[in-house]
């Protein structure tokens, strides 16, 4: 009893003292914006001048304006389409990749590269690729005769979150398939020796002993990614600017818009703020499901 | 027998077409970039670009290490990307495993709160950011960056080394305890060992995402001796043109240190799945 | 297990001593700082600094020349105006000048203005309602750039009004081969290129957006002829389709691909041309703005000097401002941009390098410019109607959504209204 005592006993120091780190960085340096963030939304903060309270009036003004909801179902859209395609891509490409062949190392390597190069580089690049006269998708397509006239990839209603979505997916396939990929080589072989001995094919295999195993860091990924896409800024600003005529605004470009390009702060951070019940309805959704995995 | 040779071919064959299509998908844009970063300025736009250059010229690069201030910027990220990715995964792996493996008060409060970093964009946080740093007395000051950057990193090293923990079957370390392991022993000798595959991956993340972190960068650092690549990359913009030839070629010296990391990591993932083995 | 706790310990002192060891940033409130635009040209950054230096050597002043590029000046201004410490002197364009002029952070500059013989067009320019805060640099006047070899391919003589540059446009244009006549940038996503455009064409037909009083007059049969005719050039295939969402650096990138025969821009694209593609740049005319009705108007911008109070050192700043205008310097400074810049002070443009005539046709497209708002008041209501890019948008529904060319005028006239009645 005494025993046990103890081991608690340590283990709660240990813990505090393992965890004040991150705490003091995390909490104490994001405190100050955050807490200043959502105070602005109250207020009609312009730059430059001081903040007036303004109690809910920027927010009935968003929820009261149509374009809010088109903004708000577009993120929707883009981050569930997103987020599914780079979850099952990414899982196929991870168990690929789990497997030994030869040129694994180099495919995983090239599968890493639309992580690495900055962001900003890759929205202009894909830009380019879109264009309809010079751009190369257009080329590659006629030149295969899979199309005669250029397809306007950016400039029509129907196709601009379409095409800003495939390069979120392109650039957001890497972060599952390496977060899958160390958590499958983390799984110890002997239990798939034992699967094989029980007789179970390549489906069971999966379902009742990979799965369960990366599940904890599928569901993370999942939580991370969607929050990323979800706030997702310089992809969709340097491709389409939101345009044309909204088609591909989302929230985080809609907020940058109104408080930095029509200095309306005020309006800008309720409409970033607007959101956190979403995703903090998301996040406890899927911790609840950890934590009582966990026990 | 023989049927079960029949369905491995077919798996090669389909893991290979699967690779190669990855590979492909993956590199286009890539090649793209690469190929812009090789092509003279008069080439670079072309009504009916074309998949090979007719000329091949290093101008771009020899301009962007001559002419720009280029390895300063080069530099200064390696710095900050570095000692970031250090402390980072340092801190986190501490919180995780406290997270994962103690009892203590407060546990699950922290876990569920560290997330709240993520809530609000960067691009609502640069503002009031500035200010705290301002008030610090960093601004203009590249250390300011590997202190901010812990916000962008430890909440997505924490929770990806929590499920990575979490997978690592308890039993392991219990035999460590009964060695009479303390609990740092035991997630040094144990716990890291099984986990390094993970621990690569949230390593290589962590420093590519420092490493491309623009906007704080920008406005936290104002002269060309703090900034970093992602802010030197972005001056080859002037209002209304950009010069390509030097932002393919930088983008593409900017990527190779992820890709080198990566390389790195690589080994410890054998060597990590090696001693999760000897272990048992 | 205390040795545990001692490296932890440790561990956790050095997260938290970090940010106090690291503290090594000065108050540096005495020093001169100046956020310079970075400019194609390279001259011109290099030849600002050394001014810049030079002054603040004579001055005995510390001084630091920070170089931002465009893109990046919003943010990192406004981050310097919350935190409290912006720099002494900015240039940047006159219009993301003005939207600093009403939030009572710029030093009144009439002093300098009075002082040196700025040139009618430079004050036009640089007049804003809330006070006199803007010293313009130099005149960015817009041309109309136009591919000779297409035109005499077709035998066509060079447009003069919208309606002929419409009819040269249909037989010019050949989509099936990736040539389009125009290219005029239609989204609203960056710069002032597509609503500059719109306002061009709105006043030529006769139109007035808003009126010298700020009464909004746009709602007219004018307006709704301009804004058929703008939207005619993208519903018949003139421009490329995906012109509807470019931004400013859609024209400058299609012009250089040689896909599109006709765009307007200023003298930035003029530099690259000569400077990367000859052929190209031998193939192109600077024609001045197309007339209408009404006439011509050419929206036309200019970089400028700002000066923050809070940056400290205002008296300096206005000193080196006032001197960076001597002649001799701000002459040849303007020269070495290569027209692509049209001098501000008078006599400035006293030089053989301007009566070449193809500087000679920036020089005149420099006078007869408008500012953005025009006729209406420059204020913070006008210049926001402008940064919405309320016409932009109202030509897009017609395009896109197919809308009553009628029924987008009578929402662009909420929006005015909207956006004016605030």
């Amino acid at each position: 009893m005494g025993h046990e005592a103890s081991i608690f006993r340590v283990e709660r120091k240990l813990g505090l003292a393992f965890t004040l780190p991150i705490f003091i960085l995390i909490f104490i340096l994001m405190g100050f914006p955050f807490a200043y963030t959502i105070y602005l939304s109250f207020t009609n903060k312009t730059v430059g001048m001081p903040a007036q309270f303004v109690g809910l009036a920027n927010y009935i003004s968003i929820f009261t304006d149509s374009t809010y909801w088109r903004v708000f179902m577009n993120t929707v859209i883009y981050t569930v389409i997103c987020i599914v395609v780079k979850l099952v891509f990414g899982m196929l490409f991870a168990l690929l990749l789990n497997e030994s062949f030869h040129g694994r190392s180099i495919t995983r390597v090239a599968m890493l590269l639309p992580w690495a190069i900055p962001g900003m580089v890759a929205a202009n690049t894909w830009k380019w690729m879109y264009n309809d006269q010079y751009g190369i998708i257009n080329e590659i397509l006629r030149d295969l005769h899979i199309i005669s006239t250029p397809i306007p990839w950016l400039g029509s209603m129907g196709l601009a979150l379409f095409s800003v979505m495939i390069v979120n997916i392109w650039r957001g396939i890497p972060f599952f398939l390496f977060s899958i990929l160390g958590a499958l080589q983390s799984i110890d072989d002997q239990l798939y020796d034992a699967g094989k001995i029980d007789g179970a094919n390549v489906f069971q295999r999966f379902f009742n002993i990979t799965l369960p195993s990366i599940m904890p860091v599928v569901a993370i990924s999942t939580l991370l990614s969607t929050i990323w896409t979800f706030n997702d800024f310089d992809n969709i600003w340097l491709i389409t600017g939101g345009g044309p005529l909204n088609a591909s605004s989302v929230i985080a470009t809609y907020t940058y818009e109104q408080a930095f390009m029509y200095n309306d702060m005020g309006t800008g951070m309720a409409v970033a703020v607007s959101i956190i019940p979403v995703l903090v309805i998301l996040m406890v959704l899927v911790t609840k499901h950890r934590s009582s995995e966990n026990g | 027998m023989k049927s079960l040779k029949h369905i491995h071919t077919a798996k090669r064959i389909f893991i290979y077409v699967a690779a190669v299509l990855g590979i492909l998908w993956s590199c286009f844009p890539i090649y793209w970039m690469i190929k812009s970063s090789l092509t003279p300025n008069d080439e670079m736009y072309e009504l009916h670009p074309s998949l090979v250059p007719s000329r091949l010229t290093l101008d771009h690069y020899k301009q962007l290490f001559t002419q720009s201030e280029f390895m300063t910027f080069f530099l200064n990220s390696v710095y900050v990307a570095v000692i970031t990715t250090l402390i980072a995964i340092v801190l986190a792996i501490l919180a995780s495993y406290a997270m994962t493996r103690l009892r203590f008060k407060g546990r699950n409060f922290i876990r569920k709160a560290i997330f709240y970093a993520y809530l609000l964009p960067t691009a609502v946080l640069f503002i009031p950011m500035y200010q705290l740093v301002s008030k610090l007395g960093l601004i203009n000051n590249k250390n300011a960056l590997i202190i901010v950057y812990q916000t962008i990193v430890i909440p997505y090293a924490c929770y990806m080394l929590i499920s990575y923990f979490a997978a690592i079957p308890k039993s392991l370390e219990e035999a460590a305890f009964v060695d009479g392991c303390t609990h740092l022993k035991a997630l040094v000798k144990v716990i890291l060992p099984i986990a390094a595959p993970g621990i690569a991956v949230v390593a290589t993340f962590s420093f590519t995402m420092s490493w491309n972190e623009y906007l704080y960068a920008m406005v936290l650092m104002t002269s060309p001796s703090q900034q970093t690549v992602p802010v030197g990359i972005s001056s080859f913009r002037y209002s209304d043109n950009m010069i390509w030839g030097l932002i393919m070629s930088s983008s593409f010296i900017a990527s190779l240190p992820a890709v080198i990391l990566y390389m790195f990591a690589q080994r410890f993932m054998v060597t990590g799945l090696a001693a999760g083995g000897v272990k048992q | 297990m205390k040795k545990a706790f001692k490296v932890l310990a440790v561990a956790a002192m050095l997260a938290i001593c970090v940010s106090g060891v690291f503290a090594s940033g000065s108050a540096e409130s005495d020093k001169l700082i100046i956020w310079d635009k970075s400019e194609y040209v390279g001259a011109y950054n290099e030849l600002a600094k050394a001014r810049f230096e030079e002054f603040c050597a004579e001055n005995n002043v510390e001084g630091e020349y920070v170089i931002v590029p465009p893109n990046d000046l919003r943010q990192r201004l406004y981050a310097a105006i919350e935190g409290g410490n912006p720099p002494d002197i900015v240039v940047t364009d006159d219009f993301m000048a003005k939207q600093f002029a009403g939030m009572g952070q710029l030093a009144d500059v009439s002093d300098i203005k009075t002082s040196l013989p700025f040139i009618q067009a430079g004050i036009n320019v640089s007049y804003c309602e809330d006070g006199d805060f803007i010293v313009p640099i130099a005149m960015l006047a817009p041309g109309l750039y136009l591919r000779t070899d297409k035109w005499e391919a077709a035998g066509l003589d060079y447009p003069t009004t919208w309606e002929e540059l419409r009819e040269d446009a249909r037989i010019v244009n050949d989509p099936a081969n990736d040539f389009y006549a125009l290219g005029y940038p239609m989204g609203t996503s960056g710069g002032g290129d597509a609503e500059g455009m719109c306002r061009a064409v709105i006043l030529a037909f006769g139109g007035v957006p808003v009126d010298v009083d700020g009464n909004v007059t746009v709602n007219s049969p004018e307006t709704l002829e301009a804004l058929k005719y703008i939207a005619s050039l993208y519903e018949e295939g003139l421009c490329p389709p995906s012109a509807i969402t470019w931004d400013d650096m859609g024209n400058n990138t299609a012009y250089l691909a040689g896909s599109v025969g006709v765009i307007q821009n200023s003298g930035s694209l003029y530099s690259q041309l000569r400077e990367e593609n000859p052929e190209l740049f031998a193939n192109t005319i600077i024609l001045p703005f197309m007339q209408g009705p009404a006439g011509s108007f050419a929206p036309t911008g200019s970089n400028c000097f700002i000066i923050f109070t809070n940056g400290g050192s205002v008296d300096m700043a206005k000193k080196y401002v006032t001197e960076f205008f001597d002649m001799d310097f701000y002459k040849n400074l303007v020269i070495q941009m290569g027209g692509m810049w049209q001098p501000v002070i008078e006599g400035a443009e006293d030089d053989p390098f301007w009566e070449d005539p193809e500087n000679a046709g920036w020089l005149a497209n420099s006078l007869g410019g408008v500012p953005n708002t025009y006729p209406a008041p420059v204020n913070d209501a006008t210049n926001r109607a402008f940064s919405e890019q309320v016409c932009v948008r109202a030509v897009q529904k017609i395009v896109l959504q197919g809308m009553d060319p009628q029924q987008a005028l009578n929402e662009l006239e909420a929006d005015f209204n909207r956006i004016l009645g605030k």
